[in-house]
């Protein structure tokens, strides 16, 4: 069949407006699908990303400014059976509702951070220059470029008023969307005793045991304190904070299957008028010894082809935008990133092989099976 | 000008009836996704703008300018509020209207918990003077709630992820734990209150162990004074007189503008992705266009020696994309109307209905009938291109 690409090319180049207007049509629309996809794709990687940690937060609070737990509880909670480390977090957000520009603080002690971020990189800045300044920030990747904050810059977002130093990177899910300071600055300077925290991350010592630890830290807190805590492994948390978005996610996914439906009737239009087109030159090649399964080939090798170069432009302009144009949706302080990830190129290009192919059966199969006679006719 | 028979366009589209079905469901489905979109960006713009009552203006805590969840003032300022700006309120008799509020965002479950709880808001208020000031606000069904009672707003099912059925009138919800009986339900058309459970103040107080603070003191002034005089009261008494108590005063409706723009950046690429979608029908319509009109060179010709002018024809293509296009309107319309209109969406700290109100139609049908429109221009343009002795020898 790679023999007759040519051919098929040369066909498509005789229609060129057609081409281009079907190649165009397939694009945007799998750009489109893409986009939508790619929230999928950071949702799922934030709900499948390591489940070794939990999260203690106030009962029955979600919104960050509402959960106000005394920073002693750090000491009650590392003290407990298979616990590992713990790291007291403030968490300050410029907007709890869903935004596309949400700034989220985690305000923590400045010694700690290293030891329990080890995987995050500097692009600049260092650990040092983020110990040595009480209003120092280390700001994510995903947020400096999308406020085009620099190292060494001052600004004050939601009343915090920092000073850059240094940017990070990180593989962690929606971790480039923080900005780290000290959470001294973030209870606005107070004595330690008088500090409190948002929320608890806890690494236990063995991740099965989990639910277990989860449990035990409630129960103790709820037998020697006022303020009670909810504990759940950190897959939940974000599960628990994100409910109201899942929503709207789930919506935006009918819109990706719509968008999918109007490039296969596009697709298809295309190729039922190239087949309407060449009812002759279909009857002649049949009379010099095409059979009827080489046009079948011919024209649904032309309706992948047409539509896997859209597929192609689709997926090359939508991994450009969310490059040069990083986004993330966010809401109560937790962030979605909108992944280009390698598994959206190839869920793009193995989509626009198979649209191609459903849009093309019907046609081909029909130019396939027209009698000689009648065609020449 | 002369021009073709209109049952000559007709009777065109249904020389093909194959590529016309395809091209009018396409156009359908993008005319659909159309409404979808823009019927969720109305639903969520005008839920804002008819939350926030223009006579309404609210003290809160200086820092929570954003987040009235978050606010948290002395309920000593209801006491002064209703002294201060006594002379300039609306009054119903001699009961200024100023409502105490708390409102806090938490988790909301059913009793049996055959579903996990979900966020909703809850909000404290004086039910003897709520109503002087929130007056979007009436009753559908049951009672003002007593003592461990609770009224829920009628789209509060929504937000919590349940049926009506789950919160029915007599039925009970567990909040923080503790049980609460519904009253009654409440409706507040078209504002972000209707996501709501309201329950006596002071009860809330006590469940959320805030007994001195409250969150607002809403006070509706009256609409005839000087709206800028009155801020300038609220202002003075916010920063001058009570400076200690950290306040802030901010007219309702400019809040939940202010909440808007933050939801600007997801409009805007809201709007940019349908501009893509509609591009992308733009192409389909074209194209079924051009295959109109390229198999119709010498037709066109021969139209044009028996002294039919450019123009006619040109205008007989337009009628046959516009009418595809308007066929596909009506489809995608009708089945918007009967699918999307009034569906709840819940959404971060509320729930609004998607809306398809004229707003919503007229630019959804604008823009399917420009996609039949612009789609047949170019290809209109084509076919004049060859002289009519070049189209009546063309194959």
């Amino acid at each position: 069949m790679l023999k007759f690409i040519p051919y098929i090319l040369k066909n498509l180049q005789g229609h060129r407006v057609r081409s281009f207007m079907t190649i165009l049509g397939t694009a945007l629309l799998m750009l489109l699908f893409l986009f939508v996809f790619s929230i999928q794709s950071g949702l799922h990687q934030l709900l499948q990303s390591q489940d070794d940690r939990l999260i203690v937060f106030q009962s029955y609070r979600f919104c960050p400014s509402s959960s106000q737990l005394p920073i002693f509880y750090e000491e009650v909670i590392r003290g407990m059976a298979g616990v590992k480390d713990v790291l007291p977090v403030k968490v300050v957000v410029n907007n709890c509702r869903a935004s596309l520009d949400t700034v989220v603080f985690h305000g923590v002690p400045a010694r700690s951070l290293s030891k329990v971020r080890p995987h995050v990189r500097f692009l600049s800045g260092d650990w040092a220059a983020f110990a040595s300044r009480t209003d120092a920030a280390l700001v994510g990747r995903r947020i400096a470029d999308r406020r085009g904050i620099k190292t060494g810059q001052s600004f004050t977002i939601a009343g915090v008023n920092v000073t850059v130093a240094g940017i990070f990177t990180s593989e962690a899910a929606g971790e480039e969307n923080v900005i780290y300071t000290h959470i001294e600055l973030l209870n606005n300077n107070q004595h330690h005793q008088d500090l409190h925290a948002t929320l608890y991350e806890v690494s236990v010592t063995d991740p099965l045991q989990v639910e277990k630890v989860a449990a035990a830290i409630d129960a103790k807190i709820k037998d020697r304190f006022e303020i009670t805590t909810e504990t759940k492994p950190q897959k939940a948390h974000f599960q628990n904070v994100l409910a109201d978005l899942l929503d709207l996610i789930g919506m935006t996914r009918w819109l990706g299957f719509v968008c999918i439906g109007v490039v296969v009737v596009l697709v298809a239009n295309s190729v039922i008028m190239a087949a309407q087109d060449r009812v002759k030159e279909h009857a002649v090649l049949q009379t010099i010894g095409f059979s009827n399964w080489r046009i079948v080939w011919l024209m649904l090798t032309e309706s992948m082809l047409i539509s896997l170069i859209g597929g192609i432009l689709g997926t090359l302009a939508c991994v450009a935008w969310l490059t040069w144009q990083p986004l993330s949706i966010s809401t109560e302080g937790v962030s979605i990133d909108f992944i280009a990830s390698p598994q959206l190129i190839v869920w793009g290009l193995g989509l626009s092989v198979l649209i191609g192919l459903v849009a093309g059966l019907v046609p081909a199969w029909q130019a396939g099976r027209a009698e000689i006679v009648n065609s020449l006719r | 000008m002369k021009l073709l028979p209109w049952d000559y366009g007709v009777r065109n589209l249904l020389r093909r009836p194959v590529r016309t079905l395809l091209t009018a469901l396409g156009l359908t489905l993008v005319v659909f996704l159309l409404f979808l979109v823009v019927g969720f960006v109305r639903g969520l713009e005008k839920s804002l703008q008819q939350s926030g009552d223009p006579e309404v203006v609210m003290i809160h805590n200086v820092n929570s300018a954003e987040n009235l969840e978050n606010s948290s003032i002395s309920d000593e300022v209801t006491t002064l509020a209703r002294t201060e700006f006594s002379a300039h309120l609306i009054k119903y008799g001699t009961t200024p209207a100023v409502s105490p509020e708390l409102t806090i965002a938490s988790r909301v479950g059913l009793p049996d918990e055959k579903q996990g709880a979900q966020l909703a808001v809850l909000r404290g208020v004086d039910f003897q003077k709520v109503f002087l000031v929130r007056r979007q606000v009436f009753l559908l069904e049951g009672a003002l709630p007593q003592p461990g009672e609770v009224l829920i707003g009628r789209l509060a099912a929504t937000k919590l992820g349940l049926s009506m059925h789950d919160l029915e009138v007599g039925g009970s919800i567990l909040i923080e734990g503790r049980s609460w009986k519904i009253s009654g339900r409440f409706a507040a058309p078209g504002t972000l209150l209707e996501a709501e459970l309201w329950m006596p103040l002071d009860e809330l107080k006590v469940a959320m162990k805030r007994p001195n603070d409250i969150s607002i003191v809403a006070m509706r002034f009256d609409a005839m004074g000087d709206r800028h005089k009155q801020m300038g009261y609220v202002d003075y008494f916010c920063r001058n007189r009570r400076p200690d108590l950290e306040l802030m005063g901010s007219q309702e409706a400019e809040y939940y503008a202010s909440l808007q723009k933050h939801y600007g950046p997801m409009r805007t690429m809201t709007w940019l992705l349908l501009g893509l979608v509609a591009l992308a029908g733009a192409c389909g319509a074209m194209n079924t266009m051009y295959a109109a009109v390229a198999g119709r060179v010498r037709e066109f010709a021969a139209l044009q020696s028996i002294g039919f002018s450019r123009r006619a024809i040109g205008a007989s293509l337009l009628q046959e994309s516009v009418i595809l296009a308007a066929l596909a309107t009506l489809a995608a319309t009708a089945l918007a109307l009967f699918l999307l209109q009034g569906v709840a969406v819940r959404f971060t700290m509320g729930a609004f209905s998607l809306q398809l109100d004229r707003t919503a139609i007229l630019i959804g049908c604008s823009v399917g009938l420009g996609l039949g429109l612009f789609g047949a221009i170019p290809p209109a343009w084509r076919a004049f291109r060859l002289s009519i002795v070049d189209a009546l020898k063309a194959v």
